[in-house]
């Protein structure tokens, strides 16, 4: 058999999450994803070794163009993992999903290749959204848990509709306020393989529990690239978490209050120093894809929020995406 | 009358424009369609092709080239009040590969369409691109009558959004128009700035001159549903974040006159007769292509508020259907997702 060579390889990154594991491989599936051909894509799952590890046949049987690696971590830091993923991608665009605990609606990869035809080098941000009602950390405290999240999933049938998972969903934390404001970072983001390697791939100071704050470093770090002249938000699709023990967004009854904030601190810290003072990437998105009935509550919501925004800069003054701007001055700086 | 400066084989977009009896608006127009107010493309990406069929108030060549130096700029003798023998006329000038067509020379646009015509040529090179259509002023010009809207006031109105500057502002001062007044999540009637493949425009063998009605009757929303309705239409996009906004003129359709009902029942038999089970809306789902502006976003939540109107009405009870029909009608597994 000659192997095809794949347009996209999408990266998933996996530690001790089988069941929810499971969920976010069949939403990438063939099976699942629309308008797209297996031969299309790899997903390339890596799984950090733990006590329930996923199981390589059952893997093939959901996704025939999955490539499984499972490995052993001394650390606690994904950033490994992502580096060891990077290597095995074929493809000239990538997808980085660095919690492996995501579920993707169905027309994420027909719309990443739709803008990868558009601009190769374009970064694709996949807005993320937490099942159930409140962000995961808070899921104790409003009576949320895995039972209910998995009641929730069967209700929906989302295997025969992904755009259901909308029905259930809240904002994720990383674009609170909607898809038309500035995002935090993307746990659903594709650049090109040329991207990824200019900002260095995953920084391995990392080292944090989780990663820290490498995926809003990483995130960041691709919109400011000046080859990433297109921005694109996909406003009818969503990466949906599920409930699991993930470092930030377990429960926090589980860690105490005082843990987790020093611990964000030191997230914060990290990313700080790197960047003076991080920020959100404010450059302007341009949308692309059909937005469902299930996700329009999503999109007029973020309209309205977007319109506060708007409104609050043009009261003081301030550029709608000053990113935007720094990015051309530092082209005009570079080319001069 | 070509610019010594465009190489046509190089031209990525022709955009046409259709001009009768209105050289003001039309002038506007075509500003809005230059590099002076497009972002982010080349003058050589594209060209500006006007067709004017000559009236006693006709636009003059000399203010039309001075705007730019992609406009080609013809004048023609027609009998008929349709503007389908102009339209066919522009058609084999233009020269791109991609074709707007804008069958009303009073609507100008806003900055970013030839930008995101170019995407979507890129994404498919047979894509449907259809702008949203909003009228300037408080309402439809069919009623201007009876709030006392008239070209002055409208002057007035565009002089001080100074649109030249940022036309997202025309979101400021206009009003949805009637092709798709329920905003871009229902089927659109039709679109007066839409672009397709020049491939296309062969496909469906440019204007039906049998539309001879003043104004081409219905010929614009027959050759939208056409369009619509090529196989090879495989995607189809609407520019949320962008309009293209009538300016008040005697239009055919769009001045209040008392016999206005009548002809809009001329044209609608004629156009129900070229359609086998009745003409419709293009109920195909459309995916949004575009950044959306501060501006634009009062539309954008009105038509997601309605959007949704729809389909609850539509998906539920007992005449429950697929939203989109027209994709289900064209594709043995249509891409759209309910």
């Amino acid at each position: 058999m000659t192997p095809v060579m794949p347009k996209l390889s999408v990266i998933v990154i996996v530690y001790n999450m089988r069941e929810q594991a499971m969920n976010t491989l069949h939403s990438l599936s063939p099976a699942y994803q629309k308008n797209i051909a297996a031969d299309d894509y790899e997903v390339i799952v890596v799984e950090n070794r733990s006590a329930h590890n996923l199981n390589e046949t059952d893997i093939k049987k959901t996704l025939p163009n999955a490539r499984y690696f499972l490995r052993d971590e001394q650390g606690v830091s994904p950033v490994h993992a992502i580096n060891f993923a990077f290597q095995q991608c074929r493809a000239p665009m990538i997808g980085l999903m660095i919690d492996g605990a995501r579920m993707l609606t169905p027309r994420v990869l027909e719309y990443v290749l739709m803008a990868k035809r558009i601009d190769e080098n374009a970064l694709v941000a996949v807005p993320g959204y937490n099942l159930g009602p409140v962000e995961h950390q808070l899921a104790a405290e409003h009576d949320y848990n895995e039972t209910i999240e998995k009641q929730q999933l069967n209700n929906i049938e989302w295997q025969q509709n992904g755009y259901r998972l909308f029905d259930i969903s809240s904002l994720g934390g990383a674009n609170p306020t909607g898809v038309i404001n500035p995002l935090l970072e993307s746990n659903c983001v594709f650049a090109s393989k040329t991207s990824f390697e200019k900002i260095g791939w995953a920084d391995t100071a990392f080292t944090y529990p989780g990663g820290g704050s490498l995926n809003l470093h990483m995130f960041r770090s691709l919109g400011m690239l000046r080859e990433t002249n297109h921005y694109f938000i996909l406003p009818g699709e969503g990466s949906f978490h599920q409930l699991h023990g993930g470092v930030t967004t377990q429960d926090a009854r589980q860690q105490s209050k005082q843990d987790r904030e020093q611990m964000l601190k030191q997230f914060a810290r990290q990313i700080n120093k790197r960047w003076g003072v991080f920020s959100v990437l404010k450059r302007e998105p341009i949308l692309l894809g059909a937005v469902t009935t299930h996700a329009q509550r999503f999109l007029k919501s973020s309209s309205k929020e977007a319109t506060i925004r708007f409104s609050r800069l043009d009261e003081n003054m301030t550029a709608h995406w000053i990113d935007d701007l720094t990015r051309l001055k530092s082209d005009r700086q570079e080319s001069a | 009358m070509t610019h010594p400066s465009t190489p046509l084989n190089s031209i990525k977009i022709s955009v046409l424009v259709i001009v009768y009896k209105m050289p003001r608006q039309a002038l506007n127009t075509i500003y809005s369609l230059s590099v002076h107010h497009q972002k982010n493309v080349r003058e050589s990406d594209f060209e500006i092709v006007v067709v004017e069929n000559e009236s006693s108030n006709n636009l003059d060549e000399k203010d039309v080239l001075a705007i730019g130096a992609n406009i080609r700029y013809f004048r023609r003798q027609e009998s008929s009040a349709s503007p389908c023998g102009a339209i066919n006329f522009g058609l084999e000038k233009c020269a791109g590969k991609s074709i707007g067509l804008m069958i009303d020379g009073a609507r100008m646009v806003t900055p970013r369409i030839i930008e995101y015509a170019l995407l979507a040529q890129h994404a498919d090179a047979d894509s449907l691109i259809a702008v949203p259509g909003y009228n300037l002023g408080p309402l439809e010009h069919q009623f201007h009558l009876d709030i006392g809207y008239t070209e002055e006031v409208e002057k007035k109105l565009l002089e001080q959004t100074h649109w030249q500057q940022n036309g997202y502002r025309l979101f400021d001062i206009a009003n949805i128009s009637g092709a798709n007044d329920k905003g871009i999540f229902h089927p659109l009637l039709e679109c007066n700035c839409m672009f397709s493949s020049a491939k296309n425009f062969e496909r469906i063998a440019g204007a039906d001159e049998a539309f001879d009605l003043p104004g081409g009757g219905s010929i614009n929303l027959h050759m939208f549903r056409q369009l619509g309705m090529l196989k090879q239409t495989r995607h189809y996009f609407v520019t949320p974040g962008e309009g293209s906004f009538h300016q008040f003129h005697g239009g055919i359709t769009t001045q209040q006159a008392s016999d206005r009902e009548a002809v809009l029942e001329s044209h609608r038999k004629q156009l129900h007769s070229y359609w086998e089970d009745g003409f419709h809306a293009l109920r195909r789902e459309p995916m949004l292509l575009g950044a959306i502006g501060s501006h634009a976003q009062k539309f954008l939540q009105e038509s997601a508020a309605m959007g949704k109107k729809r389909f609850n009405w539509i998906t539920r009870g007992n005449n429950a259907r697929h939203p989109w029909l027209d994709d289900v009608a064209l594709f043995a597994s249509p891409d759209t997702s309910i």
